[in-house]
C-alpha cells in the first residue's frame, strides 16, 4: 500500500505544473512512430548545430524521470533514459550528512524541491525538466543561451570567450558558466553556485564548493547525451558523475509556461495533509 | 504516514538541513529603494547596469550593423554592453511624481490625452494613486509588452535570423525571455491568453517592428499601469538610432480599454562594458512593504 501511496504522489509531484490545455509537452502521441534518425546536424563553419535545420521546428525535452544516480528502489526513477554508467544510490561517495539529505527528500518523496516553488532550475535541474529547452549558440558574441519552457521560464549564460571565472563570485542558482567544443562535444564548467536548489530533481545535495562539469554530446539528430560530474568537496568524498539521454521533440517549439501562475499541485508543495 | 523515519535519522537529516539551509541568502535583503519606482534593489557591487556616471558621454558611434545589413542590435564583436531601461520612463506623461519624463519620447501623450474609456482611466488613476502598490510585476509576474523595457539591469535582444527567430532577454523581473518569430508566420487563431502573447516581427528599414496579440489580462503593459484587454493588439517599434540609444515606440490598440489606438515610448540608452547577470525577483525582493501595499 505505501510503494502505492509513494507512486501516486511521485507522478502528481514530477509533472506538478501540467502543460497548458492543448499542449502535451512536447511528447510524441502514443503510437506516432519516429522516422529513421539523422546524424548530426552541423553549421557551415563545422560546429555542431544544437537547435533545429534552417526551415525545421524542434526542442530538446527532459524527461522527468532521469536521475543523476540510479536508484530504483527508491521509486522515484525512470531508469531508461538514463546513462549505463550512472552509478547505483549505493556507490555515490556522499558524505554522511548529505546521504543523510538525499534520503530525507526521497522519503519525503520530494515535497520541499526549491523548483516547484518557482526556484531557478540550477545545474542539472533544468535538463529533465519536461516541457522544452533550447540552446541559443551565438558565436558572434561568444555566448550561448539555454532557455527552458518549464520552471520559472528563465535562461541561463554561457561564455564561450576563452575567459576565467571571476574570483570573489556571489554564490547563484545558476552560478557562472564557461563552455568550450571538445570536438562535437559542448563542455560546460560552471562554479560559483548558492546552496539553495537542488542540483537535480530527486534532490542531490551541493554546497558553494559545488564545481560542476557537464557534457552536452548530440549523438545523432534526435539524441543530447548529457553527462555531468559532481566535484564538491562540501558533500562528496570524491568527484562523481551521472547523466541521461535527451530526446529531440520534432515540430515543437518553446512556448509560454510561467511557474509563478500553474502551481497545480499547492498541497504536495507545501507538504500539507493529501486525500 | 509522513514520519516514516525513525528519530536518530530524523535527527541528522534535521541537522543536515540546518547546515544546507543557514548559508547566508546570495543576495541578503538591502534596505527598501527610496524611490517606489527600483522595487527591486541592485546586488551589491552591481550598478544595475544604469549609467550612473553624470558626466558627458563622449559622443555615440553610428549605428552597428552585421555584414548582411542587418542593424546589430548587441555589442560589436569583441565588446560589451546590454540595454538598461531606465526605471522612470512612462508610456504616458504624467507629472504626478511616477515619472522621469527626461528619457520618455517627445510625442508621448499626457494622461488627459490618452482616449481611456472611462473604467480603464479610472482603473489608472487608482494605480498611480495607490503608487503601483499592486503591481504584479514586483510579485515576480512576467514582464508583458512595454514592462521589460523599462526594468532596470540590462536586456538583450538576440537576433537569430538562422532560425528565423529573435529573443528578448532581461535580467529584471523573473529572469525571463520573449519569443519573437521572424519567419514571416502569421499569428494563430485561438491563442490561449498569456503574459507575454504571441509575437512576430519583420524589419521595415532600420527599425524591427514586433505586432504581439494574445495577452491575458494579469500583468501590466508599462510600470504605471495603463489597463489592457484580451482585446490587446500591441504594436512595437526598435529603432537602434545610433551605437548608444534605442528608440522603444508602442502603439496601444485595444478596443477592450479606449476609444482609439494610441501611442507612447522612450529613449533606452546603451550601457557599454555591462553583461547581463543573475538576478532572482524570487528571491530578491527588496520592497516588500512596498509589494505588499504595507505602512512604510
Amino acid at each position: 500500500m505505501r510503494s502505492g501511496f509513494v507512486f501516486v504522489c511521485l507522478s502528481v509531484s514530477l509533472f506538478a505544473q501540467g502543460p497548458p490545455a492543448g499542449l502535451n509537452g512536447g511528447r510524441l502521441d502514443r503510437g506516432q512512430s519516429r522516422g529513421p534518425v539523422r546524424p548530426t546536424p552541423h553549421w557551415p563553419d563545422g560546429r555542431v548545430n544544437l537547435g533545429p535545420l534552417p526551415g525545421e521546428k524542434g526542442v530538446w525535452e527532459g524527461n522527468a524521470g532521469a536521475t543523476l544516480a540510479t536508484n530504483i528502489r527508491g521509486g522515484i526513477d525512470n531508469a531508461r533514459m538514463n546513462l549505463p554508467t550512472n552509478l547505483k544510490i549505493n556507490e555515490v561517495p556522499f558524505q554522511p550528512w548529505a546521504r543523510a539529505l538525499y534520503d530525507y527528500r526521497q522519503a519525503t518523496t520530494t515535497k520541499d524541491d526549491p523548483h516547484v516553488r518557482c526556484k531557478p532550475s540550477g545545474g542539472s535541474r533544468q535538463f529533465h525538466t519536461p516541457y522544452g529547452f533550447e540552446f541559443i549558440d551565438m558565436p558572434e558574441f561568444q555566448r550561448i543561451y539555454m532557455i527552458e519552457v518549464g520552471g520559472p521560464h528563465t535562461w541561463r549564460e554561457i561564455f564561450m570567450d576563452g575567459s576565467q571565472h571571476p574570483e570573489n563570485l556571489e554564490p547563484s542558482y545558476l552560478g557562472h558558466s564557461i563552455g568550450h567544443w571538445e570536438g562535437d562535444t559542448l563542455v560546460v564548467d560552471t562554479i560559483g553556485f548558492n546552496e539553495r536548489f537542488w542540483l537535480t530533481r530527486e534532490g542531490i545535495p551541493i554546497t558553494e564548493k559545488l564545481h560542476l562539469i557537464e557534457r552536452f554530446t548530440r549523438t545523432d539528430y534526435d539524441t543530447l547525451r548529457y553527462e555531468a560530474t559532481v566535484d564538491d568537496p562540501g558533500a562528496y568524498t570524491k568527484p562523481w558523475s551521472g547523466g541521461w539521454i535527451i530526446r529531440w521533440q520534432p515540430g515543437q517549439e518553446m512556448y509560454e509556461y510561467i511557474c509563478q501562475d500553474n502551481n497545480k499541485d499547492t498541497k504536495h508543495m507545501y507538504g500539507g495533509p493529501r486525500e | 504516514m509522513r514520519n516514516r523515519f525513525p528519530a536518530p535519522l530524523t535527527a541528522i537529516a534535521a541537522a543536515a538541513m540546518i547546515y544546507a539551509f543557514t548559508a547566508p541568502p546570495a543576495f541578503a535583503q538591502a534596505p527598501p529603494d527610496n524611490s517606489n519606482l527600483g522595487n527591486q534593489g541592485v546586488p551589491q557591487g552591481r550598478q544595475g547596469g544604469r549609467g550612473r556616471g553624470r558626466g558627458a558621454r563622449p559622443p555615440s558611434r553610428p549605428t552597428p550593423h552585421w555584414p548582411d545589413g542587418r542593424v546589430n542590435l548587441g555589442p560589436l564583436p569583441g565588446e560589451k554592453g546590454v540595454w538598461s531601461g531606465q526605471a522612470g520612463t512612462t508610456i504616458i506623461t504624467n507629472r504626478n511624481g511616477i515619472d522621469n519624463f527626461g528619457q520618455n519620447l517627445p510625442t508621448n501623450l499626457k494622461v488627459d490625452d490618452v482616449p481611456f474609456q472611462d473604467w480603464a482611466r479610472a482603473l489608472y488613476l487608482y494605480r498611480v494613486g495607490t503608487l503601483t502598490k499592486d503591481d504584479p510585476h514586483v510579485r515576480c509576474k512576467p514582464s508583458g509588452g512595454a514592462r521589460l523595457f523599462h526594468t532596470p539591469y540590462g536586456f538583450e535582444l538576440v537576433d537569430m535570423p538562422e532560425l528565423g527567430r529573435l529573443y528578448m532577454i532581461e535580467v529584471g523581473g523573473p529572469h525571463t525571455w520573449r519569443e519573437i518569430y521572424m519567419d514571416g508566420r502569421e499569428h494563430p487563431a485561438d491563442l490561449d491568453p498569456s503574459y507575454l502573447g504571441h509575437s512576430i516581427g519583420h524589419w521595415e528599414g532600420e527599425t524591427l517592428v514586433v505586432d504581439t496579440v494574445g495577452y491575458n489580462e494579469r500583468f501590466w503593459i508599462s510600470r504605471e499601469g495603463p489597463p489592457t484587454t484580451e482585446k490587446l493588439h500591441f504594436i512595437e517599434h526598435f529603432t537602434r538610432t545610433d551605437y548608444d540609444d534605442l528608440r522603444y515606440e508602442a502603439t496601444i490598440d485595444d478596443p477592450g480599454a479606449y476609444t482609439k489606438p494610441w501611442s507612447g515610448g522612450w529613449n533606452i540608452r546603451w550601457t557599454p562594458g555591462e553583461e547581463m547577470y543573475e538576478y532572482m525577483c524570487q528571491e530578491n525582493n527588496r520592497d516588500v512593504k512596498h509589494m505588499y501595499g504595507g505602512e512604510r
